[in-house]
């Protein structure tokens, strides 16, 4: 009898342990974060375990931008001030660590685009200077800076053409991407573009110019910057759409072309890479195996910018307006309306790296 | 206008920035400089009409899209813009749809 009780004594035990294993476990099986800009000056997290915004950490400048994570999932640095400054937030303290401001006195200067090198200790930025002079304003040349994170120094990279708004760092750390209205392939070392894939200038008897909006960028799930392209067939005089998808390790470009056009502002690869979702006025999924339009489905109201949950399972549509709405991949229906302190305006949206997880 | 002849090192400088634009297939338009990709260049519709002179391709419903015409000067003409003048418009307005009575007007200077 007491042998029996110590039994069954012994397989509650194993029974609680089991639980608890199974349970912290739970614990551990977290979402996805996403982080997003929104007005007049703050920075949202939202947590796709309880799809709710965990947190709000207010910047120091007006309405963020371009927002880029650290690696490690630590830090994201982010453009405020009519992109005017950088600032380095620490998502684990929810504080502003440091503010770069890149303008020489009577200079204004915007920053479209930017990116962190592999390392981490550096920024890629596009500035855009206009010398304010007491009788005119004199517009500069774009340049690519490279800044130094721990000393803030700057270092001219090159001059580029005009309406860069987006840059990338590939593996090769002697390469940098710039795309604007063509893509342009630029080497570190000898700071100079040594290649170029003709985009807006790729017109031809053949081929119209393709026109992409490489403004929202959203990649970390898949590794592809996937931006709906709009051309005008020259033989059929038809608008047709597209997808530029650039791989961003590797720098390849594929050109997908899907057929009549449907107002786009950006899109999201599934981390599969077998789907693509376009919002706008529409939620448009592709096939990007069959490189074909799957379905379209109405919004209720405009969205710019999307991103996936590492599962491929849910979408998350921040609106132009101050919240975000997440569906339902398969069924394309919305799950849940979260509510958002702020409109986010043009602000990015992205994913923060795996190792961020808690 | 060719019958304008430019007189002093700065007229020249005009001139022949002129030709360069005007020559080229990628003539810029130097005043939207800081709004790289500007409206007519994407195929990004405003709260006029959309590409098929429709309003059904417009951000809808328009109010919504305010902070996104305003945050890059989409259509500086219709809202103030951010970049370059009016930082500080939104500061009590975080959701335009919800706040927007707390928007002040803007009127150009002196006038």
């Amino acid at each position: 009898m007491r042998a029996n009780a110590l039994f069954s004594r012994l397989l509650g035990v194993i029974a609680l342990l089991l639980f608890a294993s199974c349970a912290s476990g739970q614990v551990q099986e977290r979402g996805d974060l996403f982080v997003i800009g929104i007005h007049p000056h703050s920075i949202v997290v939202i947590d796709s375990a309880r799809d709710e915004v965990v947190a709000q950490i207010p910047t120091k400048g007006h309405t963020p931008k371009e927002m880029v994570p650290s690696p490690d999932g630590k830090r994201v640095y982010v453009t405020t001030e009519a992109r005017q400054q950088i600032e380095v937030i620490n998502l684990t303290t929810h504080a502003v660590e440091d503010v770069i401001n890149l303008a020489a006195p009577g200079t204004r200067l915007n920053i479209f685009g930017m990116t962190l090198n592999r390392k981490a200790d550096r920024l890629f930025v596009h500035v855009l200077q206009t010398k304010l002079l007491p009788d005119e304003y004199r517009v500069l040349p774009p340049q690519i800076w490279s800044v130094d994170l721990r000393t803030h120094q700057t270092q001219k990279i090159l001059e580029l053409p005009e309406a860069v708004v987006s840059l990338f760092a590939p593996t090769d750390e002697n390469r940098l991407i710039a795309w604007g209205r063509d893509l342009y392939y630029i080497d570190l070392t000898q700071k100079r573009i040594t290649g170029k894939i003709p985009l807006m200038s790729g017109d031809s008897p053949n081929r119209g110019a393709l026109d992409t909006l490489p403004f929202f960028l959203q990649y970390e799930q898949s590794g592809i910057v996937s931006i709906p392209y709009f051309t005008s067939d020259p033989i059929l005089k038809k608008v047709l759409m597209g997808l530029a998808n650039l791989n961003v390790d590797t720098g390849k470009l594929e050109l997908l072309e899907l057929g009549p056009a449907i107002p786009a502002y950006s899109s999201v690869v599934s981390s599969d890479r077998k789907r693509a979702y376009l919002v706008m006025n529409q939620l448009v999924v592709v096939d990007l195996e069959g490189k074909k339009v799957l379905a379209v489905k109405n919004l209720e109201r405009t969205k710019y910018v999307a991103n996936i949950s590492r599962d491929g399972k849910k979408l998350y549509l921040p609106s132009a307006g101050a919240f975000l709405d997440i569906y339902d991949t398969q069924t394309l229906q919305m799950i849940k309306r979260v509510s958002l302190p702020g409109d986010p305006g043009v602000s990015q949206f992205r994913s923060l790296p795996a190792a961020a997880m808690p | 206008m060719k019958h304008i002849k430019p007189l002093n090192k700065k007229a020249k400088l005009l001139e022949k920035k002129e030709g360069e634009q005007t020559g080229s297939k990628s003539a810029q338009v130097r005043a939207m400089q800081n709004q790289p990709l500007g409206c007519s260049l994407v195929f990004d519709p405003g709260w006029e009409t959309d590409s098929a002179g429709s309003v059904t391709g417009l951000c809808q419903p328009v109010e919504s899209d305010l902070y996104g015409c305003y945050d890059d000067c989409w259509w500086p003409a219709q809202v103030p813009d951010q970049l370059t003048n009016y930082l500080e418009w939104s500061d009590k307005c975080a959701a335009a749809e919800r706040d927007w009575r707390n928007l002040d007007l803007i009127f150009p200077e002196g006038k």
